[in-house]
Protein backbone atom coordinates (compact mmCIF):
# COMPACT_ATOMS: atom_id res chain seq x y z
CA UNK A 1 0.00 0.00 0.00
CA UNK A 2 1.23 3.72 -0.94
CA UNK A 3 1.91 5.47 2.25
CA UNK A 4 -0.45 8.41 0.82
CA UNK A 5 -3.33 5.55 0.36
CA UNK A 6 -2.22 4.30 3.81
CA UNK A 7 -2.89 7.63 5.63
CA UNK A 8 -5.93 7.85 3.67
CA UNK A 9 -7.20 4.53 5.32
CA UNK A 10 -6.12 5.84 8.72
CA UNK A 11 -8.01 8.69 8.87
CA UNK A 12 -11.54 7.02 7.77
CA UNK A 13 -10.55 5.07 10.99
CA UNK A 14 -10.31 7.03 13.20
CA UNK A 15 -13.36 9.05 11.77
CA UNK A 16 -15.62 6.15 11.85
CA UNK A 17 -14.51 5.25 15.28
CA UNK A 18 -15.34 8.84 16.26
CA UNK A 19 -18.84 8.76 15.02
CA UNK A 20 -19.79 5.77 16.92
CA UNK A 21 -18.30 6.50 20.28
CA UNK A 22 -20.24 9.60 19.82
CA UNK A 23 -23.49 8.27 19.07
CA UNK A 24 -22.80 5.72 21.95
CA UNK A 25 -22.27 8.57 24.41
CA UNK A 26 -25.55 10.50 22.74
CA UNK A 27 -27.42 7.09 23.42
CA UNK A 28 -26.02 6.83 27.08
CA UNK A 29 -27.09 10.34 27.84
CA UNK A 30 -30.74 9.39 26.52
CA UNK A 31 -30.94 6.44 28.17
CA UNK A 32 -29.92 8.08 31.51
CA UNK A 33 -31.63 11.22 31.92
CA UNK A 34 -29.70 13.60 34.42
CA UNK A 35 -30.76 13.35 38.09
CA UNK A 36 -32.28 16.48 39.57
CA UNK A 37 -32.85 17.07 42.92
CA UNK A 38 -35.22 20.24 44.51
CA UNK A 39 -36.07 21.22 47.60
CA UNK A 40 -38.63 22.50 49.45
CA UNK A 41 -39.02 25.38 50.84
CA UNK A 42 -35.52 26.47 49.65
CA UNK A 43 -35.16 28.58 52.38
CA UNK A 44 -35.86 27.28 56.40
CA UNK A 45 -35.85 28.71 59.57
CA UNK A 46 -34.27 26.83 62.16
CA UNK A 47 -37.37 26.50 64.70
CA UNK A 48 -39.54 24.05 66.28
CA UNK A 49 -42.52 24.93 63.02
CA UNK A 50 -39.81 22.54 61.34
CA UNK A 51 -41.07 19.39 62.88
CA UNK A 52 -44.91 20.44 61.28
CA UNK A 53 -43.19 21.41 58.03
CA UNK A 54 -39.91 19.42 57.90
CA UNK A 55 -37.90 20.16 54.70
CA UNK A 56 -38.78 17.89 51.78
CA UNK A 57 -37.24 16.72 48.61
CA UNK A 58 -37.83 15.75 45.03
CA UNK A 59 -35.73 13.90 42.66
CA UNK A 60 -35.58 12.49 39.03
CA UNK A 61 -33.35 10.75 36.78
CA UNK A 62 -32.96 7.65 39.37
CA UNK A 63 -32.51 3.88 38.85
CA UNK A 64 -36.25 2.54 38.82
CA UNK A 65 -36.90 0.80 42.80
CA UNK A 66 -33.14 2.11 44.24
CA UNK A 67 -32.99 3.88 47.73
CA UNK A 68 -31.66 7.53 47.29
CA UNK A 69 -29.87 9.40 50.12
CA UNK A 70 -30.02 12.98 50.38
CA UNK A 71 -26.49 14.39 52.54
CA UNK A 72 -26.24 17.57 53.75
CA UNK A 73 -22.36 18.79 52.65
CA UNK A 74 -20.90 19.91 55.41
CA UNK A 75 -18.91 23.56 54.70
CA UNK A 76 -15.22 23.70 55.98
CA UNK A 77 -15.46 25.16 59.44
CA UNK A 78 -19.15 23.66 60.19
CA UNK A 79 -18.88 21.15 62.98
CA UNK A 80 -21.68 18.99 63.14
CA UNK A 81 -22.54 17.03 66.84
CA UNK A 82 -20.82 13.64 66.46
CA UNK A 83 -19.64 14.26 62.45
CA UNK A 84 -15.93 13.37 62.18
CA UNK A 85 -14.45 16.50 60.29
CA UNK A 86 -13.15 13.64 57.86
CA UNK A 87 -17.10 12.84 56.99
CA UNK A 88 -17.37 15.36 54.24
CA UNK A 89 -21.32 15.18 54.42
CA UNK A 90 -24.47 13.47 56.25
CA UNK A 91 -27.25 11.90 55.55
CA UNK A 92 -30.37 13.95 56.28
CA UNK A 93 -33.04 11.83 54.37
CA UNK A 94 -33.61 9.08 51.76
CA UNK A 95 -36.69 7.81 49.44
CA UNK A 96 -37.34 4.91 47.18
CA UNK A 97 -37.63 5.54 43.76
CA UNK A 98 -40.27 5.00 41.82
CA UNK A 99 -40.82 3.31 38.37
CA UNK A 100 -40.15 6.29 36.52
CA UNK A 101 -36.70 6.78 38.68
CA UNK A 102 -38.91 9.56 40.44
CA UNK A 103 -38.51 9.92 44.40
CA UNK A 104 -39.92 12.24 47.12
CA UNK A 105 -38.33 12.18 50.57
CA UNK A 106 -38.66 14.61 53.45
CA UNK A 107 -36.49 14.78 56.62
CA UNK A 108 -37.60 12.49 59.67
CA UNK A 109 -38.15 14.37 62.47
CA UNK A 110 -34.73 12.61 64.12
CA UNK A 111 -32.83 13.94 61.57
CA UNK A 112 -34.37 17.49 62.00
CA UNK A 113 -33.17 17.51 65.75
CA UNK A 114 -29.79 15.85 65.03
CA UNK A 115 -28.37 17.65 61.88
CA UNK A 116 -30.50 21.27 61.96
CA UNK A 117 -31.41 21.85 65.91
CA UNK A 118 -28.28 19.66 66.79
CA UNK A 119 -29.66 19.05 69.80
CA UNK A 120 -28.32 16.61 72.72
CA UNK A 121 -30.70 13.42 73.38
CA UNK A 122 -31.71 12.63 77.52
CA UNK A 123 -30.64 8.80 78.68
CA UNK A 124 -34.46 8.44 77.91
CA UNK A 125 -34.97 9.52 74.49
CA UNK A 126 -36.01 13.06 74.73
CA UNK A 127 -34.10 15.30 72.43
CA UNK A 128 -32.42 18.09 74.84
CA UNK A 129 -32.92 21.47 73.35
CA UNK A 130 -30.94 23.29 76.03
CA UNK A 131 -27.67 21.66 74.61
CA UNK A 132 -29.09 22.70 71.14
CA UNK A 133 -25.75 24.30 68.54
CA UNK A 134 -27.96 25.07 65.67
CA UNK A 135 -26.30 25.04 62.16
CA UNK A 136 -24.96 28.20 61.33
CA UNK A 137 -26.65 30.13 58.65
CA UNK A 138 -25.50 30.03 55.42
CA UNK A 139 -26.84 28.85 51.90
CA UNK A 140 -25.90 24.62 52.08
CA UNK A 141 -25.43 22.34 49.14
CA UNK A 142 -27.75 19.04 49.44
CA UNK A 143 -26.75 16.22 47.34
CA UNK A 144 -29.49 13.35 46.55
CA UNK A 145 -27.74 9.88 45.32
CA UNK A 146 -28.86 6.48 44.00
CA UNK A 147 -27.78 3.89 46.10
CA UNK A 148 -27.00 1.08 42.97
CA UNK A 149 -26.47 3.82 39.76
CA UNK A 150 -24.45 6.17 41.77
CA UNK A 151 -26.45 8.76 40.14
CA UNK A 152 -26.15 12.29 41.48
CA UNK A 153 -28.20 15.87 42.11
CA UNK A 154 -27.50 18.49 43.97
CA UNK A 155 -29.69 21.77 44.97
CA UNK A 156 -28.94 24.19 47.76
CA UNK A 157 -31.01 25.16 50.41
CA UNK A 158 -30.53 28.31 52.59
CA UNK A 159 -30.84 28.36 56.78
CA UNK A 160 -31.27 31.12 59.08
CA UNK A 161 -31.91 31.90 62.62
CA UNK A 162 -35.17 33.24 64.16
CA UNK A 163 -34.54 36.74 64.61
CA UNK A 164 -34.74 38.42 68.25
CA UNK A 165 -38.11 40.78 68.44
CA UNK B 1 32.29 -18.16 38.94
CA UNK B 2 32.38 -18.58 42.74
CA UNK B 3 30.92 -15.54 43.27
CA UNK B 4 28.11 -15.82 40.56
CA UNK B 5 27.28 -19.00 42.59
CA UNK B 6 26.96 -16.99 46.02
CA UNK B 7 24.91 -14.86 44.67
CA UNK B 8 22.65 -17.33 43.23
CA UNK B 9 22.49 -19.15 46.44
CA UNK B 10 21.38 -15.97 48.07
CA UNK B 11 18.93 -15.21 45.48
CA UNK B 12 17.61 -18.74 45.76
CA UNK B 13 17.19 -18.30 49.44
CA UNK B 14 15.29 -15.30 49.29
CA UNK B 15 12.86 -16.72 46.90
CA UNK B 16 12.00 -19.59 49.03
CA UNK B 17 11.82 -16.67 52.17
CA UNK B 18 9.17 -14.51 50.17
CA UNK B 19 7.76 -18.14 49.02
CA UNK B 20 7.32 -19.87 52.20
CA UNK B 21 6.70 -16.98 55.11
CA UNK B 22 3.19 -15.25 55.41
CA UNK B 23 4.62 -11.90 54.45
CA UNK B 24 2.08 -10.35 53.20
CA UNK B 25 -0.62 -11.41 55.62
CA UNK B 26 1.36 -9.58 58.70
CA UNK B 27 0.18 -6.49 56.42
CA UNK B 28 -3.35 -7.34 55.55
CA UNK B 29 -6.02 -5.53 57.63
CA UNK B 30 -9.50 -5.79 57.70
CA UNK B 31 -12.08 -3.51 58.98
CA UNK B 32 -15.54 -3.79 61.00
CA UNK B 33 -18.02 -0.99 60.26
CA UNK B 34 -20.33 -0.55 63.50
CA UNK B 35 -22.94 1.98 62.46
CA UNK B 36 -24.05 2.64 66.28
CA UNK B 37 -26.62 4.40 67.99
CA UNK B 38 -24.21 5.93 70.43
CA UNK B 39 -26.84 8.69 71.06
CA UNK B 40 -30.76 8.72 71.45
CA UNK B 41 -33.19 6.42 72.94
CA UNK B 42 -30.89 2.85 72.24
CA UNK B 43 -27.71 4.13 73.39
CA UNK B 44 -28.41 1.96 76.55
CA UNK B 45 -27.42 -0.79 75.11
CA UNK B 46 -25.33 -0.11 72.43
CA UNK B 47 -22.36 2.15 73.72
CA UNK B 48 -21.85 -0.62 76.11
CA UNK B 49 -22.10 -3.15 73.43
CA UNK B 50 -20.02 -1.57 70.56
CA UNK B 51 -17.43 -0.09 73.63
CA UNK B 52 -16.84 -4.47 74.55
CA UNK B 53 -16.58 -5.06 70.49
CA UNK B 54 -13.90 -2.23 70.42
CA UNK B 55 -12.54 -3.83 73.20
CA UNK B 56 -11.75 -7.11 72.03
CA UNK B 57 -10.59 -5.78 68.90
CA UNK B 58 -7.83 -4.00 70.40
CA UNK B 59 -7.23 -7.20 71.91
CA UNK B 60 -6.90 -8.75 68.90
CA UNK B 61 -4.85 -6.89 67.48
CA UNK B 62 -2.43 -6.56 70.66
CA UNK B 63 -1.94 -10.55 70.25
CA UNK B 64 -1.13 -9.05 66.42
CA UNK B 65 -4.18 -10.33 65.25
CA UNK B 66 -5.98 -12.78 64.02
CA UNK B 67 -3.11 -15.26 62.19
CA UNK B 68 -1.07 -11.63 61.45
CA UNK B 69 -4.23 -10.48 59.90
CA UNK B 70 -5.64 -6.53 61.85
CA UNK B 71 -8.48 -5.72 62.42
CA UNK B 72 -9.74 -1.89 62.00
CA UNK B 73 -12.75 -1.18 64.15
CA UNK B 74 -14.44 1.89 62.57
CA UNK B 75 -17.57 2.81 64.39
CA UNK B 76 -20.32 5.57 63.07
CA UNK B 77 -22.37 7.65 65.97
CA UNK B 78 -25.93 7.18 63.74
CA UNK B 79 -27.88 8.89 66.24
CA UNK B 80 -30.70 6.57 66.23
CA UNK B 81 -31.59 8.33 62.39
CA UNK B 82 -31.66 5.56 60.06
CA UNK B 83 -30.64 8.88 57.03
CA UNK B 84 -27.72 8.85 58.54
CA UNK B 85 -27.12 5.12 58.68
CA UNK B 86 -27.92 4.53 55.11
CA UNK B 87 -25.51 7.61 53.89
CA UNK B 88 -22.63 5.68 55.82
CA UNK B 89 -23.62 2.26 54.74
CA UNK B 90 -23.59 3.14 51.16
CA UNK B 91 -19.79 5.28 52.18
CA UNK B 92 -18.44 2.07 53.68
CA UNK B 93 -20.20 -0.60 51.10
CA UNK B 94 -17.32 0.91 48.57
CA UNK B 95 -14.35 0.27 51.05
CA UNK B 96 -13.06 -3.60 50.00
CA UNK B 97 -11.34 -3.70 53.20
CA UNK B 98 -15.09 -3.51 54.97
CA UNK B 99 -15.55 -7.04 55.20
CA UNK B 100 -18.85 -7.01 57.77
CA UNK B 101 -21.28 -4.21 59.37
CA UNK B 102 -22.59 -4.35 62.51
CA UNK B 103 -26.19 -2.39 62.81
CA UNK B 104 -28.51 -1.64 66.06
CA UNK B 105 -31.57 -0.28 64.02
CA UNK B 106 -34.46 -2.63 63.05
CA UNK B 107 -35.57 -0.46 60.29
CA UNK B 108 -32.54 -0.12 58.30
CA UNK B 109 -32.01 -4.08 58.81
CA UNK B 110 -35.29 -3.96 56.96
CA UNK B 111 -34.38 -1.37 54.51
CA UNK B 112 -30.58 -2.84 53.67
CA UNK B 113 -32.28 -6.64 53.04
CA UNK B 114 -33.77 -4.89 49.76
CA UNK B 115 -30.75 -2.84 49.02
CA UNK B 116 -28.48 -6.06 49.40
CA UNK B 117 -30.08 -8.27 46.75
CA UNK B 118 -27.54 -11.40 46.26
CA UNK B 119 -24.74 -9.55 47.30
CA UNK B 120 -22.82 -11.74 50.42
CA UNK B 121 -21.69 -9.56 53.09
CA UNK B 122 -21.90 -10.20 57.00
CA UNK B 123 -24.71 -7.69 58.90
CA UNK B 124 -24.92 -8.43 62.28
CA UNK B 125 -28.57 -7.17 63.88
CA UNK B 126 -30.29 -7.35 67.08
CA UNK B 127 -32.97 -9.64 66.94
CA UNK B 128 -35.28 -9.34 64.24
CA UNK B 129 -37.35 -12.56 63.58
CA UNK B 130 -37.52 -11.95 59.70
CA UNK B 131 -33.70 -12.54 59.24
CA UNK B 132 -34.12 -16.12 60.17
CA UNK B 133 -37.19 -16.42 58.07
CA UNK B 134 -35.36 -15.04 54.81
CA UNK B 135 -32.09 -16.53 55.47
CA UNK B 136 -29.65 -13.97 54.15
CA UNK B 137 -26.63 -11.48 54.82
CA UNK B 138 -28.13 -10.56 58.43
CA UNK B 139 -27.45 -12.61 61.63
CA UNK B 140 -28.94 -11.59 64.54
CA UNK B 141 -27.25 -11.21 68.09
CA UNK B 142 -29.05 -13.82 70.06
CA UNK B 143 -32.20 -15.90 69.51
CA UNK B 144 -34.84 -13.13 68.04
CA UNK B 145 -37.36 -11.43 69.88
CA UNK B 146 -40.14 -13.93 69.09
CA UNK B 147 -37.87 -16.70 70.22
CA UNK B 148 -37.56 -14.77 73.73
CA UNK B 149 -41.05 -14.04 73.95
CA UNK B 150 -41.46 -17.40 73.89
CA UNK B 151 -39.62 -18.69 76.19
CA UNK B 152 -40.98 -15.74 78.43
CA UNK B 153 -44.30 -17.31 77.92
CA UNK B 154 -42.87 -21.01 78.45
CA UNK B 155 -41.30 -19.58 82.18
CA UNK B 156 -45.12 -18.35 82.36
CA UNK B 157 -47.16 -20.67 81.99
CA UNK B 158 -44.38 -22.80 84.29
CA UNK B 159 -44.91 -19.46 87.17
CA UNK B 160 -48.62 -20.00 86.99
CA UNK B 161 -48.92 -23.54 87.66
CA UNK B 162 -45.96 -23.59 90.44
CA UNK B 163 -47.98 -20.99 92.23
CA UNK B 164 -51.36 -23.70 91.79
CA UNK B 165 -53.42 -21.39 90.26
CA UNK B 166 -56.29 -22.36 88.05
CA UNK B 167 -57.50 -21.76 84.22
CA UNK B 168 -54.85 -19.64 82.28
CA UNK B 169 -52.86 -16.51 82.65
CA UNK B 170 -53.86 -13.28 81.32
CA UNK B 171 -50.46 -11.58 79.46
CA UNK B 172 -50.61 -7.84 78.41
CA UNK B 173 -48.05 -6.82 76.28
CA UNK B 174 -46.53 -3.46 76.81
CA UNK B 175 -43.57 -2.05 74.00
CA UNK B 176 -42.49 1.29 71.87
CA UNK B 177 -44.37 1.40 68.80
CA UNK B 178 -41.58 0.63 66.35
CA UNK B 179 -40.89 -2.39 64.30
CA UNK B 180 -38.93 -3.70 67.19
CA UNK B 181 -41.65 -3.32 69.56
CA UNK B 182 -43.49 -5.29 67.29
CA UNK B 183 -41.42 -7.93 66.56
CA UNK B 184 -41.94 -10.12 69.36
CA UNK B 185 -45.61 -10.93 68.14
CA UNK B 186 -45.31 -12.10 64.90
CA UNK B 187 -44.81 -15.64 66.00
CA UNK B 188 -44.73 -15.07 69.20
CA UNK B 189 -48.45 -14.48 69.54
CA UNK B 190 -48.71 -18.02 67.38
CA UNK B 191 -47.16 -19.43 70.49
CA UNK B 192 -48.78 -17.96 73.43
CA UNK B 193 -52.24 -19.28 71.69
CA UNK B 194 -50.82 -22.67 71.82
CA UNK B 195 -49.89 -22.72 75.30
CA UNK B 196 -53.31 -21.61 75.83
CA UNK B 197 -52.26 -18.47 77.45
CA UNK B 198 -54.53 -15.70 76.89
CA UNK B 199 -53.12 -12.78 75.36
CA UNK B 200 -54.31 -8.97 76.02
CA UNK B 201 -54.36 -6.32 72.91
CA UNK B 202 -50.80 -4.88 72.65
CA UNK B 203 -49.94 -1.30 73.98
CA UNK B 204 -47.39 0.74 71.76
CA UNK B 205 -46.31 3.34 72.95
CA UNK B 206 -43.48 6.13 71.23
CA UNK B 207 -40.24 5.88 72.69
CA UNK B 208 -38.99 9.20 75.09
CA UNK B 209 -42.95 8.94 76.88
CA UNK B 210 -42.68 10.13 79.68
CA UNK B 211 -45.62 8.34 81.76
CA UNK B 212 -47.24 5.15 81.00
CA UNK B 213 -50.27 5.67 83.07
CA UNK B 214 -52.62 5.15 80.31
CA UNK B 215 -51.49 1.86 78.88
CA UNK B 216 -51.52 0.59 82.55
CA UNK B 217 -54.50 1.48 83.28
CA UNK B 218 -56.09 -0.59 80.22
CA UNK B 219 -53.92 -3.60 80.68
CA UNK B 220 -55.04 -3.49 84.42
CA UNK B 221 -58.66 -2.95 84.01
CA UNK B 222 -58.12 -6.13 81.30
CA UNK B 223 -57.14 -8.67 84.23
CA UNK B 224 -53.73 -8.89 83.54
CA UNK B 225 -51.48 -11.60 85.50
CA UNK B 226 -48.69 -10.84 83.80
CA UNK B 227 -46.97 -8.04 81.24
CA UNK B 228 -44.58 -8.28 79.12
CA UNK B 229 -42.77 -5.33 78.65
CA UNK B 230 -40.22 -4.64 74.79
CA UNK B 231 -38.91 -1.06 74.80
CA UNK B 232 -35.00 -0.31 76.07
CA UNK B 233 -33.78 0.75 79.32
CA UNK B 234 -34.05 2.98 81.19
CA UNK B 235 -38.28 3.18 79.12
CA UNK B 236 -38.86 -0.24 81.22
CA UNK B 237 -37.67 1.12 84.13
CA UNK B 238 -39.48 3.96 83.87
CA UNK B 239 -43.06 1.82 82.95
CA UNK B 240 -41.77 -0.18 86.27
CA UNK B 241 -41.75 3.63 88.08
CA UNK B 242 -45.60 4.19 86.41
CA UNK B 243 -46.54 0.70 87.88
CA UNK B 244 -44.98 0.73 91.15
CA UNK B 245 -46.73 4.00 91.90
CA UNK B 246 -50.10 2.90 90.81
CA UNK B 247 -49.76 0.14 92.57
CA UNK B 248 -49.69 -2.61 90.27
CA UNK B 249 -46.47 -4.97 90.91
CA UNK B 250 -48.20 -6.22 93.84
CA UNK B 251 -50.79 -7.62 91.67
CA UNK B 252 -48.91 -8.39 88.54
CA UNK B 253 -45.95 -10.14 87.12
CA UNK B 254 -43.65 -7.82 84.84
CA UNK B 255 -41.17 -9.32 83.00
CA UNK B 256 -39.08 -7.81 80.44
CA UNK B 257 -37.36 -8.90 77.04
CA UNK B 258 -33.50 -8.22 76.76
CA UNK B 259 -33.15 -4.75 76.25
CA UNK B 260 -34.17 -4.57 80.21
CA UNK B 261 -32.27 -3.28 83.14
CA UNK B 262 -29.03 -4.27 83.72
CA UNK B 263 -27.10 -3.91 86.78
CA UNK B 264 -26.55 -0.59 86.56
CA UNK B 265 -29.98 0.36 86.22
CA UNK B 266 -31.38 -2.05 88.89
CA UNK B 267 -28.89 -0.41 91.49
CA UNK B 268 -29.87 2.79 90.53
CA UNK B 269 -34.16 2.68 90.60
CA UNK B 270 -33.65 -0.82 93.01
CA UNK B 271 -37.60 0.35 94.51
CA UNK B 272 -39.06 0.67 90.87
CA UNK B 273 -37.36 -2.56 89.43
CA UNK B 274 -37.96 -4.57 92.40
CA UNK B 275 -39.17 -8.46 91.19
CA UNK B 276 -38.89 -7.65 87.62
CA UNK B 277 -38.35 -10.76 85.84
CA UNK B 278 -35.63 -10.18 82.98
CA UNK B 279 -34.93 -12.55 79.63
CA UNK B 280 -31.70 -12.25 78.88
CA UNK B 281 -29.60 -14.00 76.33
CA UNK B 282 -26.24 -12.49 77.58
CA UNK B 283 -24.85 -12.62 81.47
CA UNK B 284 -25.97 -10.53 83.61
CA UNK B 285 -25.23 -9.51 87.38
CA UNK B 286 -22.40 -10.79 89.13
CA UNK B 287 -22.63 -13.30 86.65
CA UNK B 288 -20.98 -11.44 84.08
CA UNK B 289 -19.20 -9.25 86.29
CA UNK B 290 -17.09 -12.30 87.62
CA UNK B 291 -16.90 -13.89 84.09
CA UNK B 292 -12.96 -14.04 83.59
CA UNK B 293 -12.78 -13.24 80.04
CA UNK B 294 -15.22 -9.85 80.68
CA UNK B 295 -13.11 -8.95 83.82
CA UNK B 296 -10.33 -8.99 82.04
CA UNK B 297 -10.78 -7.09 78.97
CA UNK B 298 -12.58 -4.58 80.84
CA UNK B 299 -10.27 -3.71 83.41
CA UNK B 300 -7.31 -3.50 80.49
CA UNK B 301 -8.80 -1.31 78.22
CA UNK B 302 -11.41 0.78 80.52
CA UNK B 303 -9.54 0.75 83.78
CA UNK B 304 -12.53 1.24 85.89
CA UNK B 305 -14.37 -0.96 88.51
CA UNK B 306 -16.39 -3.54 87.45
CA UNK B 307 -19.35 -2.51 89.22
CA UNK B 308 -19.49 0.45 86.51
CA UNK B 309 -19.77 -1.92 83.70
CA UNK B 310 -23.14 -2.60 81.69
CA UNK B 311 -24.06 -5.81 81.05
CA UNK B 312 -24.12 -5.51 77.39
CA UNK B 313 -20.20 -5.08 77.11
CA UNK B 314 -20.35 -8.60 77.15
CA UNK B 315 -22.31 -9.28 74.64
CA UNK B 316 -20.06 -6.93 72.73
CA UNK B 317 -17.46 -9.01 73.76
CA UNK B 318 -19.40 -11.83 71.85
CA UNK B 319 -19.42 -9.52 68.75
CA UNK B 320 -15.45 -10.06 68.43
CA UNK B 321 -15.12 -13.36 69.42
CA UNK B 322 -17.51 -14.54 66.46
CA UNK B 323 -15.65 -12.32 64.13
CA UNK B 324 -12.08 -13.78 65.36
CA UNK B 325 -13.63 -17.01 65.20
CA UNK B 326 -15.32 -16.54 61.56
CA UNK B 327 -11.56 -14.75 60.54
CA UNK B 328 -9.49 -17.73 61.63
CA UNK B 329 -11.56 -20.29 59.87
CA UNK B 330 -11.51 -17.98 56.62
CA UNK B 331 -7.36 -17.38 56.67
CA UNK B 332 -7.40 -21.72 57.42
CA UNK B 333 -9.53 -21.86 53.78
CA UNK B 334 -8.17 -19.22 51.50
CA UNK B 335 -4.94 -17.45 53.15
CA UNK B 336 -5.09 -13.97 54.51
CA UNK B 337 -4.43 -12.06 50.87
CA UNK B 338 -7.92 -13.77 49.49
CA UNK B 339 -10.39 -12.83 52.38
CA UNK B 340 -13.41 -10.77 51.01
CA UNK B 341 -17.34 -10.52 52.40
CA UNK B 342 -18.27 -13.55 50.71
CA UNK B 343 -15.25 -15.96 52.29
CA UNK B 344 -16.34 -14.69 56.23
CA UNK B 345 -19.83 -14.71 55.29
CA UNK B 346 -19.29 -18.06 54.75
CA UNK B 347 -17.26 -19.08 57.83
CA UNK B 348 -19.70 -17.25 60.07
CA UNK B 349 -22.26 -19.78 59.05
CA UNK B 350 -19.53 -22.25 60.10
CA UNK B 351 -19.33 -21.09 63.41
CA UNK B 352 -22.02 -23.82 64.52
CA UNK B 353 -21.98 -24.75 68.43
CA UNK B 354 -18.88 -22.16 68.92
CA UNK B 355 -18.80 -21.94 72.82
CA UNK B 356 -18.76 -17.94 73.88
CA UNK B 357 -17.38 -19.02 77.30
CA UNK B 358 -20.99 -18.55 79.17
CA UNK B 359 -21.14 -15.14 78.21
CA UNK B 360 -23.91 -16.51 75.77
CA UNK B 361 -25.06 -19.48 74.58
CA UNK B 362 -23.43 -21.47 71.88
CA UNK B 363 -23.46 -20.42 68.72
CA UNK B 364 -25.83 -21.34 66.52
CA UNK B 365 -25.45 -19.58 63.20
CA UNK B 366 -25.21 -22.20 60.43
CA UNK B 367 -26.32 -22.47 56.52
CA UNK B 368 -30.29 -22.63 57.90
CA UNK B 369 -29.48 -20.54 61.05
CA UNK B 370 -29.02 -16.75 61.76
CA UNK B 371 -29.56 -16.76 65.14
CA UNK B 372 -27.06 -15.78 67.71
CA UNK B 373 -27.78 -18.44 69.75
CA UNK B 374 -31.00 -20.49 71.05
CA UNK B 375 -30.90 -19.96 74.84
CA UNK B 376 -31.92 -17.30 77.11
CA UNK B 377 -31.71 -17.03 81.33
CA UNK B 378 -34.18 -15.58 83.40
CA UNK B 379 -32.90 -13.00 85.94
CA UNK B 380 -34.54 -11.52 88.83
CA UNK B 381 -34.24 -8.27 90.00
CA UNK B 382 -34.03 -8.11 93.93
CA UNK B 383 -33.09 -5.93 96.20
CA UNK B 384 -30.81 -3.76 93.49
CA UNK B 385 -29.64 -6.56 92.30
CA UNK B 386 -30.00 -9.13 89.49
CA UNK B 387 -29.99 -12.69 90.44
CA UNK B 388 -30.09 -15.54 87.95
CA UNK B 389 -32.99 -17.54 88.45
CA UNK B 390 -32.66 -20.35 86.02
CA UNK B 391 -30.07 -22.04 83.72
CA UNK B 392 -29.61 -21.81 79.97
CA UNK B 393 -33.17 -22.57 78.22
CA UNK B 394 -33.34 -23.37 75.01
CA UNK B 395 -35.90 -21.15 73.12
CA UNK B 396 -38.90 -22.17 71.42
CA UNK B 397 -38.68 -21.82 67.78
CA UNK B 398 -41.50 -19.24 67.38
CA UNK B 399 -40.08 -17.55 63.92
CA UNK B 400 -41.55 -20.84 62.17
CA UNK B 401 -44.99 -19.96 63.19
CA UNK B 402 -45.92 -16.65 61.60
CA UNK B 403 -46.74 -16.41 58.07
CA UNK B 404 -43.55 -14.83 56.59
Amino acid sequence: MKPLAARKELVSMVAVAAIWVGLQMGAAAQQAPKAQLTVSPQRITLSAQLLKEPPSFKGSGFKPGESVTIDLVIPKGVKIKTVPEAESSVGVAFGKANEKGEFEAKMAPTAIFNWLLQVDWTTEGKPDLTKATPLPPGVYELRAAGMESDAVATATMEVTHPTNQ
Amino acid sequence: MRIRGFWGLISVALWVACTLLPARAASVEVTWVELADLTGPVAGLDVPGTMGLEDYIKDINAKGGVDGVRVKFTCVDTRYDVARALSSFKRYRREDSVLAIGIVSTPLGKMLKEIMGKEKMVITVPGDGEFQAHIGNFFTWGPTYQDAFAAAMDWVLQDWQKQGRAGSPLVGYLAWDSPYGKEPLRGGKQYAEKLGIGLLPPEFFPSGTPKHDVYLSRIEAAGANYVYVACVDPAPTNIMRDATAMGLTKKIQFISDYWGPTTLGVGTHPDAVERMVIVSFFLRGEEAQSHPLIKRIWSTYRKEPIEKMNEMYGNGIVWGMNLEAALRDAIKGVGANKLSREILYESYQRLTGMSREGINGPCAYSQTSRRGSDQVRFYRCMNGKLLSISDWVKTPDAVALHSW
